[in-house]
């Protein structure tokens, strides 16, 4: 669907430059002041739904201008006024039950410049999507109590997410009902609970519920399929779930010390955790699951991570395939990885600066198995002092395959290398097994400065009342993820602290939706970007159309 | 006999091993058995298809099932002489345990001479309220918290007790599943979804300064606390019966009214380090706790609103800085009249006494722990203090005047044996509090007997007969009686009995009887057993059932 976007962002700053844009948007909100000697005006609109673009009555619109919030009902024809509104900014907030805000919408909120020329306003509402769905066992009869997750597909900062929206239980008929639900791709999954008796039982052909049952019946998120929903969609998702064999897994754990407490879970190859009937001895480390079903699970040990960190958060895996009971699995506890740095600073200056610990490491995980719903937790390593004052340590990496990303706090980095990785450009395997090698890191300070100012085809739009979001993606680095700026009414926005090279510039009304970490996501907008050349220390200005995206 | 917590777990697994026919052979000896018929305890229908679980008292995790038949008769054979524990199960009942009355129930004893072939198991029927909450718009009220209350006769006294709470889904849904019989209240508090409501506003300053700006009146609203079926004086509720199985709707609508506004003044506390107000309005023994809005403003004073006018007790906790610059915590409790606008001062509150002590075991060894509670005897309000390593204890909000019970918790198998207080006087184990702070101190003990007996009429051993052990002085002491339910031979046991004088009674119809109201006792306490407990003692008792 095209979304022709509604700007309304009129900010009442001067275009001379991006010291007023700050200005005016730190300053937003933040000061209580005495409006008494500011002249007054009138603030009017409509509230629509964004689909139907029908008014919607009974809505209420909040007012918020100089710390002051106010509140009106809007009239049958979705119409709603404020009267003496000081000058100055304001930001409109739209409630209904039912609707929602978009995503696209909230990224610039509803901010106003409030004067002489402010035009009536339209605040755009979203209806919720709704799923509702029965779950039933083998015999038809409703599973009341069954644990129901929900998890939506989102793009955040760029990248491809899988994030929890909801957890709840089925009503005594089986029946559950998840709303406020933005569109998107959700995928849906059902527990129902095995009873005490089963899994205390000491019979030995067991049977229970498997560990989930993922929409519509599949064992795992991979083979799942996801429920679409678009805006204002009721949805119905049913499931059958059906008892199964199931089994006991044991082992035990080994590696920590007397003062060490240890623990350990079982996931499910999504990453989600699944709870067995669990049984851990702290002493003599060995473990059991009892009621697993058929399938192949990750089973992880870990030490309590402590706060001095005098001892080493210990952790270890191992992949399991059950089709049968599985005894003497065993999991030996071991330190995370630690990588040393080495931060090598080419000053320009005649009297270079102390950096310090000048940058910031994420280790984002890279499954060699990865499908898109699966997702592991990003890694935020801290920079320890090493041997020496431009050596560093990153401490407990666990061992697996990552692209790396880099921010310098200050100057640029020119290069991160891991022996022969260059990190700007591949994914990085960190084993236990091979030699670790030390991360190396060149920073300059010959920064480079790039301004863009933005325009649009859309005769209104530009100017003052033109917004956007703007992307510098770095050539020959695609693990770097772009530089993100928003522009705010303003039309112009700047870059600083650039590395040197080749870029291209993206501007977009909306980057909601868009990965843009992916270069292939990018790919269709390749002919709207505009490509600059940075020599050292140059200030560049470059203009960017402002392309129309759709979610 | 008391029932163990394990019992109800076992019932909620009986489904699953039912599949699985428990055919072991009967070892020598195991010739007695266990039958009867279930039958709806409200309208006498035999149940079919039901699972029965048995198992040895002695051994809980030994169990067997077995499924009703067409006219609701169950058999267990090949049993063991002993006592056995029967539950049962089925879909659109409540578990339960044999004759079960509270944590009670019945153990069916087998061997020589006993019946245990005759057994009539009543399970009563389980029902649902549910419905929808709308306002005077018709719009679905969303996040309503609706509270169910059950008029019932719980430790021998007729109350109304919270039996659960939940709030209403986004088309004002909600749905209580799970219900014994009995009667209920139905309590609905909302916030309508127009008003602000979930974060704290910073300036109540200048909504004062710019009059004309003010939010649309209509925004400015509050749903009283209305009860089934839509009404906001409890005079005028409605209780709703439930018996046989069914749905009950009980669609609710709600009336807006005006929001009170309630200024406070804090004095020299600056209130913006953080407030916390909770509004309880208590109608009869319901007690509901309303969220406010707060707002406040850096002149040291609080205003609450988003709530209608009416009667509340405010709790209101500060943080903020006193003159030597420290962060302080004060807490304020006191009775709210809010009407439309109403401006409160701090120093109308009425102030807690202070209470502190000790307490100590008769052994001499200090408690590990625990916790002490008093709790006002016509209130029923109760607060707590941790009784510190060194067994001291301080009520930290102080304790308003008042007749406490005084309890000792989370010391499993630790009572309190006896108090003695300065500034407050003590009967038994109750205190009053006056205006005057006051010092407890308290004995703890171990030492507890235990009682084992039979019930019996004109000889022959009563079944299901509820046991009482009262104590000298029972106004004063109702932390000192003890209960238990008779088994299917007639026997009984009482633990943690603590040293003093007692008289046991075993009456047959004593479960919905308000026993803890002495004038309701009298009249049965001739016809029960005198006994004098010492510590550690072991009784054996006959008592005649009344």
């Amino acid at each position: 669907m095209f979304l022709r976007i509604q700007i309304l962002l009129l900010l009442l700053v001067t275009a001379s430059g991006q010291g007023g844009l700050w200005a005016q948007l730190t300053g937003f909100g933040s000061g209580v002041g005495s409006s008494d000697d500011l002249p007054k005006f009138k603030v009017e609109g409509t509230v629509i739904n964004a689909v139907t673009g029908e008014p919607l009555s009974r809505a209420v619109v909040r007012l918020e201008a100089l710390g002051v919030p106010r509140a009106v009902f809007t009239s049958l024809n979705g119409r709603f006024e404020f009267s003496a509104v000081p000058q100055g900014s304001a930001v409109l907030t739209p409630r209904k039950p039912g609707y929602m805000v978009s995503e696209r919408e909230t990224q610039f909120s509803y901010r106003i410049a409030v004067d002489a020329s402010t035009g009536p306003v339209t605040l755009r509402l979203l209806p919720q999507a709704v799923i509702t769905g029965h779950v039933e066992d083998s015999n038809g009869a409703p599973i009341e109590s069954a644990g129901i997750k929900l998890w939506r597909i989102t793009v955040r900062d760029g990248r491809q997410r899988r994030e929890q929206v909801a957890g709840l239980r089925t009503d005594e008929d089986g029946n559950y009902r998840v709303a406020g639900l933005f569109p998107g791709r959700y995928f849906i999954a059902v527990q129902a609970q095995n009873n005490l008796l089963a899994m205390t039982s000491t019979a030995k052909a067991k049977m229970g519920y498997p560990a989930a049952v993922y929409y519509p019946s599949a064992s795992s998120l991979s083979s799942a399929t996801p429920v679409q929903l678009s805006a204002g969609q009721v949805s119905q998702a049913d499931f059958v779930v059906g008892m199964e064999p199931v089994f006991t897994l044991s082992g035990t754990v080994s590696g920590y010390g007397p003062g060490q407490i240890a623990g350990i879970h079982i996931t499910d190859l999504a990453g989600e955790q699944i709870f067995p009937l669990t049984q851990f001895n702290q002493r003599t480390g060995s473990f059991e699951f009892r009621m697993v079903g058929e399938g192949t699970y990750n089973i992880f040990a870990s030490t309590a991570r402590n706060q001095d960190k005098s001892q080493d958060f210990l952790t270890a895996e191992t992949k399991v395939n059950v089709s049968g009971n599985i005894k003497d699995i065993h999991l030996a506890l071991q330190p995370g990885i630690t990588i040393p740095v080495a931060i090598r600073f080419e000053s320009t200056q005649q009297q270079p600066e102390r950096h310090g610990t000048s940058v910031r490491l994420i280790f984002h995980p890279r499954d060699a198995n990865s499908q898109s719903p699966i997702q592991a937790q990003d890694i935020y390593p801290t920079l320890e002092p090493g041997d020496g004052p431009d050596r560093f340590l990153l401490h407990n990496i666990p061992p697996g395959k990552y692209s790396v990303e880099v921010h310098a706090l200050k100057g640029y980095v020119r290069s991160v290398l891991y022996g022969v990785t260059d990190l700007f450009r591949d994914e990085v395997v960190i084993t236990r097994s091979t030699s670790i090698l030390p991360l190396e890191i060149v920073m300059r300070d010959d920064v480079a400065t790039l301004s863009v100012t933005i325009h649009s085809n859309d005769a209104n739009l530009n100017g003052a009342n033109l917004n956007g979001v703007l992307l510098l993606v770095p050539d020959g680095a695609p693990m770097q993820p772009p530089r993100v700026n928003y522009a705010y009414g303003m039309g112009v926005s700047s870059f600083n602290g650039l590395a040197p090279g080749d870029y291209r510039v993206f501007a977009f009304d909306s980057a909601a939706g868009i990965e843009y970490t992916n270069p292939e996501a990018l790919a269709p907008y390749a002919a709207d970007a505009v490509t600059v050349h940075l020599a050292p220390y140059d200030q560049a200005r470059v203009q960017a159309e402002i392309v129309h995206t759709t979610e | 006999m008391m029932k163990r917590f394990c019992l109800a777990a076992l019932a909620l697994c009986a489904m699953l091993s039912a599949q699985q026919p428990s055919a072991a052979a009967p070892p020598d000896g195991a010739q007695f058995k266990i039958a009867g018929t279930l039958i709806d305890a409200v309208t006498g229908a035999p149940l079919s298809h039901a699972t029965l679980t048995l198992a040895p008292v002695m051994k809980r995790d030994d169990m067997r099932t077995v499924v009703t038949a067409d006219g609701g008769q169950f058999l267990f054979e090949n049993l063991d002489k002993g006592k056995y524990a029967l539950s049962a199960q089925r879909r659109g009942y409540i578990s339960q345990a044999f004759n079960q009355h509270d944590q009670y129930s019945t153990s069916v004893a087998v061997g020589p001479d006993l019946d245990s072939t005759s057994l009539v198991f009543k399970l009563r029927p389980e029902s649902s309220i549910l419905g929808r909450i709308i306002d005077n718009y018709g719009e679905p009220v969303a996040n309503a918290q609706v509270r169910l209350f059950q008029i019932s006769v719980s430790s021998g006294r007729r109350g109304v007790g919270m039996q659960s709470r939940l709030v209403t889904n986004d088309e004002g849904l909600y749905r209580f599943s799970h219900l014994p019989p009995g009667d209920y209240y139905l309590v609905v508090s909302a916030r309508p979804w127009y008003v602000e409501g979930n974060q704290i506003r910073t300036n109540i300053q200048s909504k004062v300064l710019q009059p004309g700006q003010e939010d649309d009146p209509a925004l400015d609203m509050a749903f009283p606390v209305t009860f089934f079926p839509g009404v906001t004086e409890f005079n005028s509720a409605r209780t709703i019966p439930l018996g046989v199985s069914g749905n009950f709707p009980a669609d609710i609508i709600l009336q807006p009214v005006r929001a009170a506004h309630v200024r406070i003044s804090t004095r020299d506390l600056d209130p913006s380090r953080g407030v916390t107000a909770t509004l309880t309005q208590t109608v009869g023994e319901m007690a509901m706790d309303i969220s406010p809005v707060i707002s406040f403003s850096a002149k040291h004073e609080i205003e609450l609103t988003g709530f209608a006018p009416g009667n509340y007790k405010l709790g209101l906790s500060i943080t903020g800085s006193s003159e030597l610059g420290q962060k302080v915590l004060n807490r304020f409790g006191r009775l709210l009249d809010a009407s439309v606008n109403a401006d409160v001062s701090l120093e109308q509150s009425v102030p807690g006494v202070p209470v502190t002590g000790s307490a100590k075991l008769d052994s001499g060894s200090l408690p590990a722990r625990g916790s002490l509670q008093l709790r006002e005897k016509h209130t029923g309000e109760a607060v707590y203090a941790v009784i510190s390593p060194q067994g001291e204890f301080e009520f930290s909000q102080g304790v308003l005047p008042g007749t406490y019970d005084i309890a000792v918790i989370n010391l499993p198998d630790i009572f309190v044996g006896g108090i003695a207080a300065v500034e407050a006087k003590v009967t038994g184990q109750t205190v009053s509090i006056g205006s005057n702070p006051v010092k407890l101190m308290i004995t703890l003990t171990q030492s507890t007997a235990k009682i084992d007996g039979v019930v019996l009429r004109e000889g022959k051993p009563v079944s299901g007969a509820m046991i009482l052990l009262v104590p000298q002085d029972p106004a004063s002491n109702p932390g000192l009686f003890r209960r238990d339910q008779s088994n299917s031979d007639g026997s009984f046991a009482l633990t943690s009995v603590l040293p003093g004088k007692y008289t046991a009674l075993a009456l047959e119809n004593g479960w919905e009887m308000e026993w803890s109201n002495p004038e309701v006792l009298k009249p049965f306490l001739p016809g029960g057993e005198a006994v004098q407990i010492e510590a550690k003692g072991k009784y054996d008792l006959k008592l005649k059932v009344q």
